[in-house]
């Protein structure tokens, strides 16, 4: 009796576990579709994107004035600064200056860029030049690509 | 009493040349003063160049949004000085520059500031243990504290 019990309660969190994922898959797409066209709103997808990735105390900065930052997070112990870029077309090199003064700013040791394009190829070189130089910035994180069909 | 009298008429001519050349003496040295305390952005440059490259450092030179910064290294020495108007436009340019040499050592003489920036470099000092990077600010006034 108590196997056919715990047998039930095991599927039945199975199917509470799957279902929540779908639904917060499911409010995942939502979010992003409204923020493909509003870029605060994209920032909002972004911190829900990035908590669901393993980023810890997620949080937007303010909307101007934010030092170069637009979402800081923590990732084991390290503090990491976003920059979320919504573009029509590819995300070019200006994007590492902000990223090196906010790490400095946060005090961030890993920096990050968050888009829904590609990455121009000067800011892949630039981005490459950061994880060289040996300097504090430990590592650098890139999504990009983010598109509804992903969900 | 009459040589009396005249004796102290005497006495106070002098003492009267003496005093308006005293007066005269401040008027000039105040005046003198007041020229020194005119700084300006070229004056401080021009110090700091002397300075520095009488010492045989390296200096490169470069204006961001009309403020000079200057890239100074000798061996592992390096300091980065930034002359200006300060906006947070420099201020990404000057903390590029800085991670991008490893430069800790910044150093900030300004016409004006804006509060973005006064703020971005508080943070930065509370940030220091992570990024090692010391920074000194103060107005072109008292620059001769900050670039020596």
């Amino acid at each position: 009796m108590i196997y056919v019990i715990l047998s039930l309660l095991s599927f039945s969190l199975l199917v509470f576990l799957v279902r929540w994922r779908r639904r917060r898959k499911k409010d995942l797409r939502d979010l992003l579709e409204v923020g493909l066209k509003n870029p605060y709103q994209f920032e909002e997808f972004a911190k829900e994107y990035l908590k669901e990735h393993g980023f810890r105390s997620v949080r937007t900065t303010r909307k101007s004035k934010d030092f170069g930052a637009d979402i800081v997070a923590k990732r084991r112990g390290s503090t990491v600064v976003f920059q979320v870029k919504r573009r029509n077309s590819t995300v070019e090199k200006e994007v590492v200056k902000e990223l090196v003064a906010a790490a400095y700013i946060y005090g961030a040791t890993e920096v990050g860029i968050f888009t829904n394009n590609e990455l121009s190829n000067s800011l892949k070189e630039e981005l490459d030049g950061l994880k060289r130089s040996g300097g504090f910035i430990k590592k650098v994180h890139v999504i990009k690509n983010i598109n509804p069909e992903e969900f | 009493m009459i040589s009396c009298i005249s004796g102290w008429g005497g006495k106070v001519k002098i003492l009267g040349i003496v005093l308006t050349a005293i007066v005269i003496f401040i008027v000039f040295i105040l005046d003198l003063v007041e020229k020194r305390k005119k700084v300006d952005v070229e004056t401080v440059c021009r110090t700091v160049k002397r300075y520095y490259e009488s010492r045989r450092y390296q200096i490169f030179h470069k204006t961001v949004n009309g403020c000079e910064v200057f890239l100074i290294k000798k061996g592992l020495r390096k300091i980065i000085i930034c002359v200006g108007g300060v906006n947070f436009d420099v201020v990404k340019e000057i903390l590029y520059m800085a991670y991008m040499n490893r430069a800790r050592d910044i150093r900030v003489v300004y016409s004006s500031i804006t509060k973005e920036s006064l703020e971005a470099f508080e943070r930065m000092r509370r940030n220091s243990k992570i990024h090692k990077t010391k920074v000194k600010v103060n107005d072109l006034r008292h620059f001769e504290s900050v670039v020596f």
